[in-house]
């Protein structure tokens, strides 16, 4: 084999833009990943779990739909920081693993902490 | 046991310093973690420029053979750099010269600074191969123990030498030591860090690694890395920051016109350091998922379908892509099967965030000039510490997917060498990196034991000048007996750098007879032919031989001298050769003779042996002709050790009359054919050089405008002489000229073992040039040599650049562009740039 070879990495036909469309015949207005979809309803199903073993369910409307928009908010900042090379999985270990992290040893400025000490007060 | 510099507030503290480092423990070339062992190998450099196709098909082909052993297993590629080791060669290069002469010393300081200054980074490539993991129940037991048995040793001591064997059979890799090691882990772990290496005064310990602290601030672009240096209390701080490649283009293998793509950043002002960890599958092991990803491509048709939408062309595109891949997993043969998957990361650093993501930039935008997608992603604390061997797999996003082929064509040892590592230096490589390139003018004949000859060809400008004084001056430190003929005289400068060890001799003023060709070839002596185990009348034979061969020689080259000095008209005519020929053959080859009896002899041959006579002896009345048509009084005979006495002898022979190029022989002037001829002759009286002193005595000889040896039977004659002598004789030969062809017209392209191209504009030179340098022909390479003087080019700066570039062949065949910039005071020594200014104006 001395002829030069054209050759295509297998990550063209790898990363597959699958989408739920809906149950046939009713389709959804919008084409979510299924990654989304699971997300999602993990994120809504603890919410209200966590909801109803605090307390606020039932009785607690208004503070109920606060926690499930949170909950909803902080998925889509998960699906948006996730893309077809990082997916949620990685996002959320990335997070895990940031806050834990070793920090560089504070640099003090220690003019600040300073104080004059005079004899006399300032007239 | 701890760094001795370790300041307390660095000690690895489990609470401050969550992630220790995983590697455990070092058994020969393995590192052992809890979880895994990596044996690790270096991988020998590959060359890639200045070959043809089908010779880099080959070594993609071989590399990728290679890597078949390791499907199944995760392997690693770790590309590095270290600096030129500079004490270790001047300490080897101070043992290979024991007649060291004048200022070694000094020389020898100069250059190593010199080499500093060059900060060439010399390119390693490991190559890691994970081992068999233990059993679980082992596994547990360890983790209850904390440590390795000895038995689980032996085992992965046993299956490292069976991996081992096969890699060094198909690859040449070598098992690292234990200093690779220590410079493996000292680039990971203290990656960018200026001068941080590891205790090599005492065994290896993990312990080791402490004295560097990693941190980060969270959702940060870059890892500071900080170890404080030792004896005090300067802390040094890299910013460090990880690029990680995405999707690559569609490639052709291999590309005529790049580097293999895990070199391109080889061609950056500054070091990267380069990982892959990839596991390596057969063709039917990925098949299956191949097969997997096909059904989800044709149930999101079928989904489309059935919700009767139209479906993203993308899919059909995927599944096509999808078949085809499969097919070949399936039904190709392993090489073409495998599958390679893993992560490819590159890391930069800076001294400060800023410096290191400009840097992330530069090195990200190689990529990205070629439609790769690069990723700068978070999460660059665990990103960047994957570079550490043993280190898990925290970081898995990007994960590539490509042919076993299309890992091998990265080639990630492919480096710019060219040299014999052990030489003085002359340059430093310029095609991908920036190698050292040094070159020891006698490892030919003392090592290699092919012939000692160099050529050198390059137009006016190309710095040839400037190259003979890199090979003379530092073969003049090493006490190397030098001699250099240069007819136009601006080396004779050198002598001015040796005083005491030099002689200038003009064959201007040289006594009459001096070039008599008689006399230029020297004779053989019986010692010469003795060897241990030769029969005594074997001896004989050969030394008989060599001397019929000699008064040949002789024979041809006063033919040559008298034909090429005496008119057209004359010469053309056909009782001429036959008259000549028969005169000198009268005289013999032995060395007594002189035009001066073939004159004698031509006067009684009839008219036209008499009108030969009239014009050879009219010639020598001229002080020019009388160098060589008249005799030499035996008193004034000197030998080839009285010429050549000086350690550094330059010839010069200025105010020659050479014929234009291309200017018909009929048409040239009385002193164009003299001193076409006389030329012809100082060519050959340098040549005496390489008889001087013993056999096995280093002698270098160099010669420049070798344009006027114009092809015929003495060219060649002396072209093969010195190319066969030069080996017997322990002589450097490098002859220099304007154009390749006259290399060829004496035959010495397949005799000589280095070559060294310069500046060629014109098509049919730079197209002989290839064939010197035995490169492929007619593939563009011809353009290259266009560009090596800076200052010929369109795009050169106002300054007139101090350097000229070189492309060299050198002894072990391997091609590379090489930048040589002349030492200061060898450029003032031997300046032939013309200038107007105050200097010139005033001499004028």
């Amino acid at each position: 084999m001395t002829q030069p070879l054209r050759l295509r990495a297998d990550d063209d036909w790898w990363h597959v833009r699958s989408r739920w469309l809906g149950s046939p015949p009713w389709t959804f207005p919008f084409a979510a990943r299924y990654t989304a979809w699971a997300l999602m309803s993990s994120l809504i199903i603890g919410t209200l779990t966590a909801d109803y073993l605090i307390g606020l369910i039932p009785g607690h409307l208004p503070l109920t739909m606060w926690t499930l928009t949170f909950a909803v908010l902080f998925g889509a900042l998960l699906l948006r920081l996730s893309t077809d090379e990082i997916g949620i999985r990685h996002v959320i270990g990335i997070g895990w693993r940031e806050i834990r992290l070793p920090k560089p040893l504070p640099c003090i400025d220690r003019t600040q902490h300073l104080r004059m000490h005079r004899a006399s007060p300032v007239d | 046991m701890r760094l001795p510099w370790t300041d307390t507030s660095l000690k690895t503290d489990p609470e401050d310093h969550p992630d220790r480092w995983a590697l455990r423990r070092i058994v020969g070339n393995i590192t052992i973690s809890d979880t895994q062992a990596t044996a690790w190998y270096l991988l020998p450099p590959e060359q890639w420029a200045y070959r043809s196709d089908p010779q880099r098909m080959a070594t993609v082909m071989a590399f990728a053979t290679g890597l078949l052993p390791l499907l199944g297993r995760r392997v690693y590629l770790r590309g590095t750099t270290r600096p030129f080791d500079h004490y270790g060669w001047a300490e080897n290069l101070t043992t290979l010269s024991p007649d060291r002469g004048p200022g070694w010393d000094d020389w020898l300081v100069g250059e190593q600074e010199r080499i500093r200054d060059h900060a060439s980074l010399e390119k390693t490539v490991y190559l890691g191969v994970d081992l068999p993991l233990w059993t679980p129940g082992r596994r547990m037991t360890e983790w209850a123990l904390r440590r390795t048995t000895d038995r689980e040793i032996d085992r992965l001591i046993k299956s490292e030498a069976d991996i081992g064997s096969q890699l060094s059979d198909r690859l040449h890799v070598t098992a690292a030591t234990e200093l690779d090691l220590r410079h493996l882990l000292a680039r990971s772990i203290g990656v960018g860090l200026p001068g941080w290496v590891l205790p090599q005064d005492a065994p290896l310990d993990v312990q080791d690694l402490d004295g560097v602290r990693w941190t980060s601030e969270p959702y940060k672009r870059c890892v500071q890395v900080t170890a404080t240096h030792p004896g005090t209390d300067r802390v040094s701080t890299r910013f460090v920051t990880t690029l990680t490649l995405g999707r690559p283009p569609e490639m052709t293998v291999p590309d005529a016109a790049q580097p293999p793509w895990m070199t391109l950043t080889d061609r950056l002002p500054f070091p990267v350091e380069w990982c892959s960890v990839t596991d390596l599958s057969s063709g039917p092991v990925a098949a299956g998922e191949a097969s997997r990803k096909l059904k989800v491509i044709r149930d999101m048709q079928a989904a489309y379908h059935e919700h009767e939408m139209d479906e993203p062309l993308e899919f059909e595109r995927q599944a096509k892509a999808a078949k085809v891949a499969e097919d070949a997993m399936r039904n190709e043969s392993d090489i073409i099967a495998a599958r390679a998957h893993g992560w490819y990361t590159l890391t930069v650093w800076g001294v400060s965030a800023e410096q290191a993501l400009e840097r992330a930039r530069e090195t990200a935008r190689l990529f990205t000039d070629r439609q790769w997608r690069v990723g700068h992603p978070y999460g660059q604390y665990a990103l960047t510490r994957q570079l550490v061997p043993c280190e898990p797999q925290r970081f898995s996003g990007y994960k590539r997917r490509m042919p076993l082929l299309m890992h091998a064509a990265g080639l990630p040892h492919v480096a710019a060498r060219v040299g014999d590592a052990r030489g003085p230096v002359l340059g430093v490589t310029v095609g991908a990196g920036r190698q050292i390139a040094s070159v020891d003018t006698h490892y030919a004949t003392e090592v290699a034991e092919t012939s000692g000859v160099s050529l050198i060809a390059g137009a006016n400008g190309s710095g040839k000048s400037a190259l003979l004084s890199m090979l003379a001056v530092p073969a003049v430190h090493r006490g190397i007996s030098t001699t250099i003929l240069d007819p136009s005289g601006p080396l004779a400068g050198l002598c001015g750098l040796f005083p005491d060890q030099s002689r200038h001799l003009s064959l201007n003023s040289a006594p009459a007879g001096t070039l008599n060709p008689w006399r230029l070839i020297p004779q053989p002596r019986r010692h010469h032919f003795e060897r241990d185990g030769v029969p005594t009348s074997e001896v004989d034979r050969r030394w008989q031989d060599a001397i019929a061969e000699v008064h040949s020689d002789r024979l041809e080259a006063a033919m040559d001298a008298a034909l090429g000095t005496l008119p057209w008209s004359l010469a053309e005519d056909k009782r001429t050769p036959a008259l000549l020929r028969q005169s000198i053959r009268e005289t013999g080859g032995a060395p007594g003779g002189s035009f001066r009896i073939v004159i004698a002899k031509l006067a009684q041959m009839g008219e036209h042996g008499k009108q030969l006579a009239d014009e050879l002896s009219a010639a020598s009345e001229a002080p020019r002709g009388g160098l060589y048509l008249r005799h030499l009084d035996a008193d004034e005979l000197t030998t080839a050790e009285e010429d050549f006495a000086s350690l550094l002898t330059v010839i010069t022979f200025p105010g020659l009359q050479t014929p234009a190029k291309g200017t018909d022989r009929k048409y040239w002037r009385i002193a164009e054919r003299r001193d076409t001829v006389l030329m012809q002759l100082a060519l050959m009286f340098t040549s005496r050089a390489i008889y001087t002193g013993s056999m096995t005595t280093r002698k270098l000889v160099l010669m420049d405008e070798l344009r006027l040896f114009n092809g015929d039977s003495a060219s060649r004659a002396f072209g093969a002489r010195i190319g066969f002598d030069s080996r017997k004789w322990n002589a450097a030969v490098p002859l220099a000229t304007q154009i390749p062809k006259h290399h060829m017209g004496m035959g010495l392209e397949a005799l000589a073992s280095t070559v060294m191209i310069g500046h060629l504009e014109h098509a049919d030179a730079a197209g002989d040039a290839c064939d010197l340098l035995r490169i492929p022909r007619g593939t563009g390479y011809e353009a290259t040599f266009a560009s090596l003087n800076p200052n010929a080019t369109r795009t050169r700066t106002a300054a007139q650049a101090s350097y000229r570039d070189w492309v060299i062949r050198d002894v072990f065949g391997q091609v590379e562009r090489v930048r040589i910039t002349l030492p200061a005071d060898l450029h003032a020594a031997i300046d032939t740039t013309a200038r107007v200014g105050a200097d010139t104006l005033a001499t004028t």
